[in-house]
C-alpha cells in the first residue's frame, strides 16, 4: 500500500514537471536552471518513472485479484472456496498454505531459470486468447501440470517424505521428482478446480475473494 | 545566465510535443497503477511506455539539433 502511494507521488512529481516543461518550455529555455529541469523533466524522469511502473505492475500482476479481474477466472476463483478436502487449490487457499494474496500465482508460475518471463509470456497469452476470439468453453493449462510446481514447496516436507502413499509399488519419491508420475494422477490428488461442481457445491463463506 | 538565441520557436515546440508525450504516457500510467488489471497493463505497455519513449527520444533528438546548430558537435 505505502509502496502503491510512493509510486502515484512520484509519477504526481514527473506529471508536474512534464506540465512544467509543457506549458513554459520557452521561458524555462531561456536559462541554465529552466534547461536542467527540462532535461530532468522529459529524459531523467520519464525512464524512471516507466521503470517504476514496469516493476509496480509486474508486482501487482502475481496478485490473486489481478487474475480475477478476468470473469472467465472467477469460477477458478470460486473453486478456492469449495467447502471440501479434496480440491488441492482449495485445500491449500483454506489452509493457507499458500499465501492468499497470490494463490494463483504461486502454484501456476514457472520456478525454473526465468520462470518469472516464461509465466508473463503465458499472461500474455491468457490475453491474447481472451481478446482474440474469447477463451475456449473448457479452459486448460497449456502444458501438463508440472511436479516442480508441487515439489518446489513438497520436496524434503516430513508429510511429503514420509506419507505411506508416497512409498508403494505404483508410487515413489524418485518418479515422482522425476515428473514419471503427476502428483495430479487419478486415485492421488486428482481433483483440482472442480468447475464443473461448483454450482452444487457448499463454499466457505468465512473468506471473501478480491474483487 | 540567459541565452535567448538557444532556443527558437521551432525548439519550443518540440519541446513542448516531447513534454506532451511524456505527460500522455504518465496519464496512461497512472491509470494502470491506480487500476492494474491484465488491460490496463498492457495498455501501460503498449502505449504509456512508447509515449514515455518518444517523450524522451524527441526531446534528445531537439538537442542535439540545437548542439548542431551551436556547433558543438
Amino acid at each position: 500500500m505505502m509502496s502503491h502511494l510512493l509510486v502515484l507521488v512520484a509519477l504526481a512529481l514527473a506529471a508536474a514537471v512534464a506540465l512544467y516543461v509543457l506549458f513554459g518550455a520557452r521561458h524555462l529555455s531561456a536559462s541554465r536552471a529552466g534547461r536542467i529541469l527540462i532535461l530532468i523533466g522529459l529524459c531523467l524522469l520519464p525512464v524512471g518513472a516507466g521503470a517504476l511502473g514496469v516493476s509496480h505492475d509486474l508486482g501487482r500482476s502475481t496478485e490473486t485479484r489481478f487474475c480475477l479481474s478476468c470473469h472467465e477466472m472467477r469460477p477458478y476463483g470460486q473453486s478456492l472456496l469449495i467447502d471440501d478436502n479434496e480440491p488441492v487449490p482449495a485445500v491449500h487457499y483454506q489452509k493457507r498454505l499458500v499465501d492468499r494474496d497470490t494463490a494463483c500465482y504461486t502454484c501456476h508460475r514457472d520456478y525454473a531459470l526465468f520462470g518469472d518471463v516464461s509465466t508473463k509470456l503465458s499472461g500474455l497469452r491468457h490475453v491474447w486468447a481472451h481478446f482474440a476470439g474469447g477463451p475456449p468453453a473448457a479452459i486448460k493449462l497449456y502444458r501438463p501440470y508440472p511436479n516442480a510446481s508441487c515439489l518446489h514447496c513438497h520436496a524434503g516436507a516430513r508429510g511429503y517424505e514420509t506419507s505411506k502413499h508416497h512409498a508403494t509399488a505404483e508410487v515413489n519419491l524418485l518418479d515422482l521428482q522425476a515428473g514419471k508420475l503427476s502428483c495430479l494422477a487419478k486415485g492421488c490428488h486428482a481433483v483440482t478446480h472442480d468447475i464443473a461442481s461448483l454450482a452444487d457445491a457448499d463454499l466457505w463463506k468465512h473468506v471473501e475473494l478480491p474483487k | 545566465m540567459s541565452d535567448p538565441q538557444l532556443v527558437t520557436p521551432a525548439d519550443a515546440r518540440w519541446l513542448r510535443t516531447a513534454a506532451a508525450c511524456v505527460l500522455a504516457g504518465l496519464v496512461v500510467e497512472v491509470i494502470s497503477v491506480v487500476a492494474t488489471t491484465p488491460v490496463t497493463f498492457l495498455l501501460f505497455l503498449g502505449l504509456g511506455l512508447p509515449l514515455l519513449g518518444a517523450g524522451g527520444l524527441i526531446f534528445l533528438l531537439n538537442l542535439w539539433r540545437v548542439l548542431v546548430r551551436r556547433g558543438a558537435l
